[in-house]
């Protein structure tokens, strides 16, 4: 899951090119405090700035990611303040303009993937902190890449306009008659955090009134569910403590995990909030008025639905998520009452079923079991459990959207990597591997479907050893992603083969770490 | 009447017209006609002729029509369909037994610590390979009993020694192992449920009588809809074809023929075979005339019915409601659960002898 | 009207009738008293023209063609309803299957007892109205011969096919002691029916009388070619008033006889050809009839039988010994 997903598919507007040389001018600066600096850098978090201004393998900042829009790839430039390449000739004004009204020094406008119709909310004081939290990065030298937009849409007609209809024209003015707290929350989501980007229900009309707020909307072929407080089908049910859990973690006792574009989000952004901040957005949302985001279905149509589904989550669900779809507490998610399960769209159960999950704190790493199955019973397990148990959504997932989503969800657990194994990332858990001294690389090597689980058993025991410190989590996904190029060399495998034995790996290495081999 | 025919009568007024208009001459009536023949034997042809070569094989006394056909070309794409998983490379032994090393161990108490873990990775790939352990082991507690999987799963294991140690007369060698039903889907693709009894219809009519539609258990013939239950489950006698000339006291009936026939087609689709593999089909009930093959299908017979009494049925509270059949019932075996169109499984190959915990015997 | 014949000669090449004879409608001879009027005004139809004769009507209905074509009509609705009824009442589904649908005569249990409806019933009834209708419709095909002073030949041979249908449907149940015994009402299950008889009673094909069934029924269709093809290949020469050419030979008859003469030596007459094929046909159901009546009832296993009269071969053995398993172990399953 990228960044660019997450804002791909939902401005069908025109687009500029943003390929004019730029002037070059000197900006006078004063020193900032630490203060300062220490304020911006935790708006940036707040902004979730990163999650586009970097590409895998630049550095932080320095763009260089394609965003995909419907009608080209949008490029994410340089934003470290680098003065050629990057926005180091930036004035306080210039920085302003362009963060509160997407206009840039040289007067182009530009495309709203920048979400500056959120970012026009923010305070100039807040704005002038992130700007001086980045220009005290070190500026790196990084060209923008090309915008690759198709002809018609290089055209920027028509931003004007929908700048002037869907951009507030004010920054945030708390109410009077609401407490500090859900005005700060109030700030946050409707302001750096940007969560309408997604969860806005008509999210093509940006941040204006009309555009249905956190009500819940389709986002690059996933659905952001309702965030309005009803209880079946928003956040009714879960307490301001389960929603903190979930922004701190990614997880909570009785939400589960988070998927999708919002563990990112939740990954580098509102897991470097304060629990105050987060407590406020959570109260916050928790006092808007209730919004339905559908009738609940309880119809003869459920019960075919049922029919037709449940031998379906039989073989390939209920072991895990059980019969009652409760799932085992924190070990697996229940799909009963769960949120995403919930959703207006059945896109989350489906992409999920499709890529699987990776693991997260306690809840164990989901195999991308829809790699198995075909669209039309994805289609009908997932009508299923969106209408089983309390569960009422409307049974609208079919095989042609199931398919759709299959050609766009490619994930380690599913087996359909266009580019290969991904890279390990750089962490204790790699360090440990590249050390030959401890033998667990050799072990990990050696693992073949036959000794698959005598060999997790000594990998684990080695680790628990060599390096107790690193999580339950990471070590489950980190050693997925080390066995995945492995199993890849393996002769004689069958794709689907392939896929079987690394999540049978992956199985193995989370039981082992959750019953410590109490069996 | 005449008012309802005339849109036809113009039309063939018009024909009538156009056929005089041909027979004026000769050619022209002569073309007609051959284009009707070409047409004819176009259909006739590309209908039902298949594309050589077809391979004869002969499996019985020379002018009684017992042959089989064979087009390899057709035949490809099922061999492509019924083969066997790599192996699972050996692993030494743990030197320990699994009951020692682990808890909770019932039925492959005595295997060897290690051979039982290969084992088990065996069976997630033959059963749920998407699913792995996960589908029959609860990820919090291996040890744990608390999916009815695993429960299944134990009297699955007892059931495939079953067949490979006192059912050699029905598998020989070749023997079964899990992936012989399974083949990586967690209830095997072909099983059957108990249909509700004839007569069972409602109301007036008569519905529900186990014959009359397109029944795919016997071959979309309508023999029978079920001949699964009073064969394959109860013992209601297969053989009806008189043995005497003369009547002496046969009294099957031709219906119960008919449910005969039935399971009998079934034995032909689910095996890929036509009658003529075990039978000489002047007169089907004799054993001398037909061929061995039919020894095999007998025990076969006897077997199916064993395993589905004693380990099918009482299976049959272990199961979500999901699972079972219309009338409540556990799902049963029958010769497509295994053969699944090959006259052997997997066309004869076999992987028994890498897995040997599954042709040990059952415990007393 | 234009003479096509002498313009063209090449008339009977052709598919179907050319010529349509339309003069002034003709109601046939008066009726003699206790017979109905006819029923309908005459009119000419070119479709029905090509296959037959263009004049439609008038139709002789009387009682009882009308209780015929009534009580045709009650088994016709017993057996689509119930039909109707085994696919849910689905239209769409009745039709898709209508093949394999079926009407099914009682379980052998029912013996010759009369079986609740939904079990047998339906098929005993239909088979009641079925039968009365058909026995009446012979009634009418006889009376209607003779009140045109007709032989009655055609009732005849109907009566030799209501013969097969009363053997396989009535008589062989009752001498049986089952209704089961019966055959199903439907397309692919009456056919199904005829396999399983015939796996049941030790292959039909050894049954001589259906080996003689089986001759007459290819020996029909061989002198219906024979038949049709001559006649049409003398048409040119007013070869179809076969009656006129009869007791007043022309040039058809003389080069009809002719060429079979050259062909083969022997020569049916115009009137003996219909005698031959009135046989044939009247003998195929009659044979036929004599041998299902005879399976079961009186013989069990056609092959043995054949074997024992030596008109069926014992093959030779080509594999080792293969003893019934059934036996080594005592049990017959």
């Amino acid at each position: 899951m990228t960044c660019s997903d997450r804002v791909r598919g939902f401005f069908g507007l025109a687009a500029i090119a943003l390929l004019a040389a730029l002037p070059v001018r000197s900006v006078a600066q004063d020193k900032p405090s630490a203060d300062l600096i220490a304020k911006g850098k935790y708006l940036t978090d707040m902004g979730d700035c990163v999650a586009c201004h970097a590409a895998p393998g630049y550095p932080k900042f320095a763009g260089g990611q394609y965003m995909q829009m419907p009608f080209g790839d949008i490029s994410t430039p340089n934003i470290t303040p680098d003065k050629e390449t990057g926005i180091g000739y930036y004035t306080d004004d210039d920085f302003i303009r362009l963060m509160q009204r997407g206009i840039r020094p040289n007067g182009q406008r530009i495309y709203p993937a920048m979400p500056y119709p959120w970012y026009a909310t923010v305070p100039k004081s807040d704005l002038l902190a992130i700007k001086a939290y980045l220009f005290s990065l070190k500026p790196v030298h990084a060209p923008r890449l090309e915008n690759k937009i198709w002809f018609p849409f290089t055209f920027r007609a028509g931003i004007a306009l929908w700048d002037a209809v869907f951009v507030p024209s004010e920054e945030f003015k708390p109410d009077p008659s609401k407490s500090a707290e859900i005005n700060r929350g109030a700030y946050i989501v409707g302001g750096l955090e940007h969560c309408g980007t997604c969860h806005n229900h008509r999210n093509l009309l940006g941040n204006s009134p009309l555009a249905g707020l956190v009500e819940g909307g389709a986002i690059t072929r996933w659905y952001a569910p309702n965030l309005r407080p009803d209880n079946l089908t928003g956040i009714g049910r879960f307490s301001v403590d389960d929603l903190v859990s979930y922004f701190k973690y990614g997880h909570s006792k009785s939400m589960g995990t988070v998927a999708g574009p919002m563990s990112e989000t939740v990954d580098e952004s509102t897991a470097y909030l304060t629990d105050s901040d987060l407590h406020a957005i959570s109260v916050y949302l928790k006092s808007l008025p209730v919004v339905q985001a559908y009738t609940p279905v309880d119809s003869r149509y459920r019960q075919d639905a049922m029919a037709a589904g449940r031998q379906v989550y039989l073989s390939h669900c209920a072991s895990c998520h059980q019969d009652n779809g409760r799932g085992v507490s924190e070990r697996i998610p229940a799909l009963d009452g769960n949120g995403m399960v919930l959703a207006a769209g059945p896109q989350d159960v489906i992409r999920i079923v499709l890529g699987g999950l990776e693991a997260r704190g306690p809840y164990g790493l989901m195999p991308g079991v829809g790699a198995a199955m075909t669209d039309k019973e994805i289609a009908a397990a997932t009508n299923y459990v969106r209408q089983a148990w309390s569960n009422r959504t409307p049974a609208n997932a079919d095989a042609f959207l199931v398919s759709m989503l299959r050609k766009d969800t490619h994930t380690i657990l599913n087996g359909s990597r266009p580019n290969g194994c991904p890279p390990m990332g750089e962490d204790d858990l790699a360090k440990v591997l590249d050390d030959r001294s401890n033998g667990i690389g050799t072990l990990l090597e050696q693992t073949t479907e036959a000794n698959l689980l005598q060999s997790s058993n000594a990998i684990i025991s080695k680790f628990k050893s060599v390096a107790p410190q690193i999580k339950r989590d990471q070590l489950v996904n980190g050693l997925t992603v080390a066995y995945c190029p492995i199993v890849e060399k393996m002769p004689g495998l069958k794709p689907d083969q392939r896929v079987w034995q690394l999540t049978h790996f992956a199985d193995r290495v989370y039981v082992q770490l959750t019953t410590n081999g109490a069996y | 009447m005449r008012a309802l025919t005339a849109p036809l009568e113009l039309v063939a007024l018009a024909l009538r017209r156009s056929i005089a208009g041909i027979a004026a001459h000769p050619w022209l009536t002569r073309a007609w006609i051959a284009g009707l023949i070409a047409i004819a034997l176009l259909f006739a042809f590309g209908s039902t002729l298949e594309r050589f070569p077809v391979t004869s094989v002969q499996l019985g006394y020379r002018g009684t029509a017992m042959e089989a056909e064979y087009n390899p070309r057709l035949l490809q794409p099922q061999f492509e369909a019924n083969r066997l998983l790599p192996t699972l490379p050996a692993v030494p032994d743990a030197g320990r037994s699994s009951a020692t090393a682990y808890h909770n161990i019932k039925v492959l108490q005595t295997a060897d610590a290690n051979q039982f873990l290969r084992q088990m990775g065996a069976f997630a790939n033959w059963i749920n390979p998407a699913a792995g352990c996960a589908y029959c082991h609860s990820l919090n507690n291996m040890a744990s009993d608390s999916l009815y999987t695993k429960t299944v799963t134990r009297r699955m294991i007892q059931m495939t020694r079953e067949i490979n140690t006192n059912w050699k007369s029905h598998v020989g060698g070749i023997g079964v192992t899990c992936y012989t039903c399974h083949r990586g889907n967690s209830i095997p693709k072909e099983v059957w449920f108990t249909e509700p009894p004839p007569g069972a219809g409602h109301g007036l009519a008569e519905t529900g009588t186990g014959q009359g539609g397109p029944d795919k258990a016997s071959g979309l013939t309508t023999l029978a809809s079920d001949p699964f239950t009073p064969f394959l489950l109860n013992a209601m006698p297969i053989r009806v074809t008189g043995t005497s000339d003369l009547n002496i006291g046969n009294n099957a009936s031709t219906k119960q023929a008919e449910w005969t026939y039935g399971l009998m087609m079934h034995f032909a689709t689910s095996l890929g075979v036509a009658c003529t593999y075990c039978h000489n089909t002047n007169n089907f009930a004799s054993w001398d005339q037909g061929t061995p093959n039919r020894v095999p299908a007998w025990y076969g017979i006897k077997m199916v019915r064993n395993l589905n009494r004693n380990y099918m049925l009482p299976l049959t509270d272990v199961f979500p409601a999901g699972r079972k059949g219309p009338t409540g019932d556990v799902a049963k075996i029958n010769c497509a659960t295994c053969h699944q169109g090959a006259y052997k499984p997997f066309y004869g190959a076999s992987d028994l002898a890498a897995y040997p915990l599954l042709s040990q015997r059952n415990a007393p | 009207m234009f003479d096509y014949r002498a313009a063209f000669g090449l008339e009977y090449q052709n598919l179907f009738n050319r010529t349509h004879v339309a003069g002034p409608f003709d109601d046939g001879p008066a009726l003699i008293l206790g017979n109905e009027n006819r029923r309908g005004r005459p009119w000419t139809s070119i479709l029905l023209g090509f296959i037959g004769s263009a004049q439609v009507g008038p139709f002789y209905l009387g009682a009882v063609g009308l209780a015929s074509i009534v009580f045709g009509f009650i088994a016709f609705e017993i057996i689509g309803l119930n039909m109707l009824a085994s696919v849910n009442w689905d239209p769409v589904q009745f039709i898709r299957q209508l093949p394999w649908l079926a009407l099914e005569p009682p379980a052998p249990a029912y013996g010759l007892h009369i079986p609740p409806l939904a079990q047998g019933g339906w098929w005993l009834m239909a088979g009641f109205f079925l039968t009365l209708s058909i026995l009446l419709w012979w009634v009418r095909v006889y009376q209607r011969a003779r009140a045109l002073g007709m032989g009655t030949h055609v009732a005849w041979a109907f009566a030799s096919a209501i013969w097969l249908y009363l053997v396989d449907g009535f008589i062989r149940p009752l001498l049986m002691g089952s209704w089961g015994e019966g055959v199903p009402f439907g397309i692919f299950p009456h056919l199904d029916w005829t396999a399983a008889l015939s796996v049941r009673y030790g292959n039909l094909y050894y049954d001589p009388f259906h080996m003689l069934s089986i001759v007459f029924l290819y020996g029909s269709t061989l002198l219906f070619a024979m038949h049709g093809g001559t006649i049409l290949a003398v048409g040119r020469y007013w070869g179809e008033r076969e009656i006129e050419l009869t007791t007043d030979r022309g040039t058809a008859a003389e080069r009809a006889g002719l060429f079979w003469r050259w062909i083969m030596g022997f020569n049916a007459s115009y009137e003996s050809i219909h005698r031959w094929a009135w046989w044939f046909a009247v003998l195929c159901t009659l044979t036929g009839g004599i041998g299902i009546l005879l399976t079961g009832t009186v013989v069990d296993n056609w092959y043995l039988w054949g074997v024992k009269h030596g008109i069926a071969p014992m093959y030779p053995r080509v594999y080792p010994m293969i003893p019934d398993p059934g036996h080594l172990r005592g049990v017959l399953q």
